[in-house]
């Protein structure tokens, strides 16, 4: 029966030419690679971080220095009429506003109700009828 | 060239400034070491080259988990058997081999046809030999056999008694010599 520590203890294996160089250029081309993946990911982090404390820190300021709108008497119809004739809805119309909806503006001479002409008074009726009026 | 020590190269992996240059010393001092573990394992060249390669990544990712419980040559050679008989499980499952008998045969076609292995015919045979046995004794075979692993260490790689692998390699031997004595 042949022996085992008959035979030569050899290394019975063959490689390329070159292979081990090769190999080791491969794998710290690898580890490069890895280590400008993890260095993104940390840069990546980092400024996902401070983006959120900015926010954070607009966002309070918003919230802490806003004006109140609640009780506010003055209208948008009145103020923020523009030249070309569009204005948004009363602020107190909630209905409307939580629409944001736009409608045509009309022309309003300033009107004395108290000794106004009933004839006229008409007229204005008249013409407020045909307007759109949104709730 | 200046002999390049464990305890340098874990100095300079520990440093993130020196961490990549400790680990091309650990490459330059291992690289053929690892190849040749798993290549005694998995026979083929190029599957040997795929695995060196996991084994040398997954040892940059790891390295700093090293607790020197076993000497650094032996936490290496773990990776190498771990990731070898993986593969050969993985591998086994796809060849949809049921039998030793054509297990067996797998092998003697493989060793005759492969292009990377030295033309002497007793060493073709003993390889041929060692390929035929199962995958674990094939590792506590080849670490005992080409490296000269003591027992001791090898306990820290398959965990059990030393008692339990020195059966394990003698009865490794018994299969091998009976392969030669046949052919």
């Amino acid at each position: 029966m042949k022996k085992l520590n008959d035979i030569p203890k050899e290394n019975p294996f063959l490689v390329p030419d070159n292979y081990f160089e090769q190999m080791e250029q491969e794998v710290m081309a690898q580890v490069h690679q890895i280590q400008k993946a993890t260095h993104r990911r940390r840069i990546y982090t980092i400024i996902t971080a401070v983006a959120a404390v900015v926010a954070l820190l607009i966002a309070i300021n918003v919230w802490i220095f806003s004006p109140d709108n609640k009780g506010q008497d003055a209208t948008l119809a009145q103020e923020g009429t523009t030249n070309s004739g569009v204005l948004l809805a009363s602020s107190e119309d909630n209905d409307v506003l939580s629409n944001g909806i736009a409608v045509p503006t009309v022309e309003f001479e300033e009107v004395d109700f108290d000794n106004v002409d009933y004839q006229i008074l008409d007229y204005y009726v008249d013409e407020m009828s045909d307007l759109e009026y949104l709730y | 060239m200046e002999q390049i020590t464990d305890q340098k190269i874990l100095e300079l992996f520990g440093q993130e400034k020196t961490k990549e240059q400790g680990f091309n010393l650990l490459v330059k001092k291992y690289k053929q070491e690892i190849y040749y573990s798993i290549r005694h394992l998995v026979f083929s060249h190029e599957d040997a080259n795929d695995i060196s390669q996991n084994v040398l990544i997954k040892i940059w990712r790891h390295l700093d988990q090293y607790r020197g419980e076993a000497g650094l040559k032996t936490w290496i050679k773990k990776i190498c058997v771990n990731e070898s008989l993986t593969f050969l499980e993985r591998k086994k499952k796809m060849l949809n081999i049921i039998d030793e008998e054509g297990y067996n045969d797998y092998v003697t076609k493989t060793v005759a046809e492969d292009r990377f292995i030295s033309s002497d015919k007793i060493q073709q045979l003993l390889e041929e030999a060692i390929q035929r046995l199962p995958e674990k004794q094939r590792a506590v075979f080849t670490l005992r056999y080409y490296d000269e692993m003591p027992y001791e260490e090898m306990t820290k790689i398959f965990g059990g008694s030393e008692g339990g692998l020195k059966a394990s390699y003698h009865f490794a031997v018994q299969k091998v010599e009976e392969f030669l004595s046949k052919h």
